[in-house]
């Protein structure tokens, strides 16, 4: 148990340096560039991945050894910042993969409106004084997160097909096919990474120590893995570039 | 939502120069561009002119129009006619370009 412990500790500790640093330079990089999709995608991966999430897992994890009012507080300033995060996230894919659709609005609009209400639900049952989560808005909270990531993988997997057709004609770059890819499996790791946080409502913790633990386990791989497949999409190290414009030449 | 001005040249460069139809026109070029994986709302003039070459002359001959070789080659001497066209929106491919620097 020590060990998963310790694990899930490296993990959440590389999974936040990653996305602290890909956001940054995403930030940095809509600087130069003045475009939206770059700011959007960076200010969701700082709002959400080095402020929502920790603060929200700070506020549940210390909850039994900090101030309940405190916990509270932490929490909310969690779920505010993942809010603005799944607001970025949302409008990103809207933007870059249908700009022009109708439904995709409303999609957006669903997307927002869940952990918007989350908010409001928490505020009424008095999560926010004594950072206990209520059930049924959880539920709520998770189905946004969830929707928002399914949607980045299918709109990832159906490009990264398209690509492979272009790629095929030498009417794409293999690395840039390959970034849809690389995006699309993040978003997948990233369902498994919501989806860890179900267990430990659901669980007893000392009946089901062992499923935590495994729980804990498969967080600290989908953390890893999303670490580095946000390296190789958004900072790609040369000797990757080199192997996929090679692996690319021997299957033409 | 409205396909590309290239799109729509093509598909009205198609129809004159063969015995297709309107319909019939717009559905070969739809079938040659999911081929080659492109969006007939976004697709240019630079990808066409590969369609043209790679991809558009085996979608005529499936469909029985001789020549489908110089037909092709024909349009895509033309091709520089296809008016720019601006768009408020990047496509996927090219945010994605800049977001691996």
């Amino acid at each position: 148990m020590e060990f998963v412990i310790v694990a899930q500790g490296l993990a959440g500790a590389l999974y936040l340096l990653t996305v602290l640093i890909v956001g940054s330079r995403l930030v940095m990089l809509a600087r130069r560039t003045k475009q939206l999709p770059e700011l959007l995608l960076g200010g969701g991966l700082l709002l959400g991945g080095v402020l929502g999430g920790p603060l929200e897992a700070s506020a549940i994890s210390l909850r039994a050894e900090i101030e309940h009012a405190i916990a509270g507080k932490l929490l909310l300033a969690g779920k505010i910042a993942g809010i603005a995060a799944l607001i970025c996230h949302a409008t990103f894919i809207r933007r870059v993969f249908r700009p022009h659709e109708r439904w995709a609005w409303w999609l957006v609009a669903f997307i927002i409106a869940c952990p918007v209400a989350t908010l409001f639900g928490y505020g009424a049952h008095g999560a926010f004084a004594t950072s206990e989560i209520p059930w049924n808005w959880f539920w709520i909270d998770l189905s946004a997160r969830i929707t928002s990531s399914t949607w980045l993988v299918v709109e990832g997997a159906i490009y990264y097909g398209m690509m492979k057709r272009r790629l095929r004609l030498g009417l794409a770059e293999p690395l840039v096919t390959n970034r849809f890819l690389l995006w699309t499996m993040a978003g997948g790791l990233s369902i498994v990474m919501f989806l860890t946080s179900v267990p430990p409502m659901l669980l007893d913790p000392v009946a089901d120590a062992s499923l935590l633990t495994l729980d804990l386990f498969v967080f600290s791989i989908a953390g890893v893995g999303i670490s580095a497949l946000y390296f190789l999409t958004f900072l790609p190290p040369e000797s990757f570039r080199r192997w996929i414009g090679e692996t690319s030449e021997a299957v033409s | 939502m409205a396909t590309s001005t290239a799109f729509e040249w093509l598909c009205g460069e198609l129809e004159s120069s063969t015995e297709l139809d309107r319909l019939a026109s717009r559905g070969t070029v739809r079938i040659a561009l999911k081929q080659a994986g492109l969006d007939p709302n976004a697709a240019t003039a630079d990808q066409l002119s590969v369609v043209l070459q790679r991809v558009l002359p085996g979608e005529l001959g499936n469909r029985g129009i001789d020549a489908a070789d110089g037909v092709c080659s024909a349009i895509a001497g033309r091709i520089s006619q296809i008016p720019a066209e601006t768009s408020a929106h990047d496509s996927p491919e090219a945010v994605f370009q800049r977001l691996g620097g």
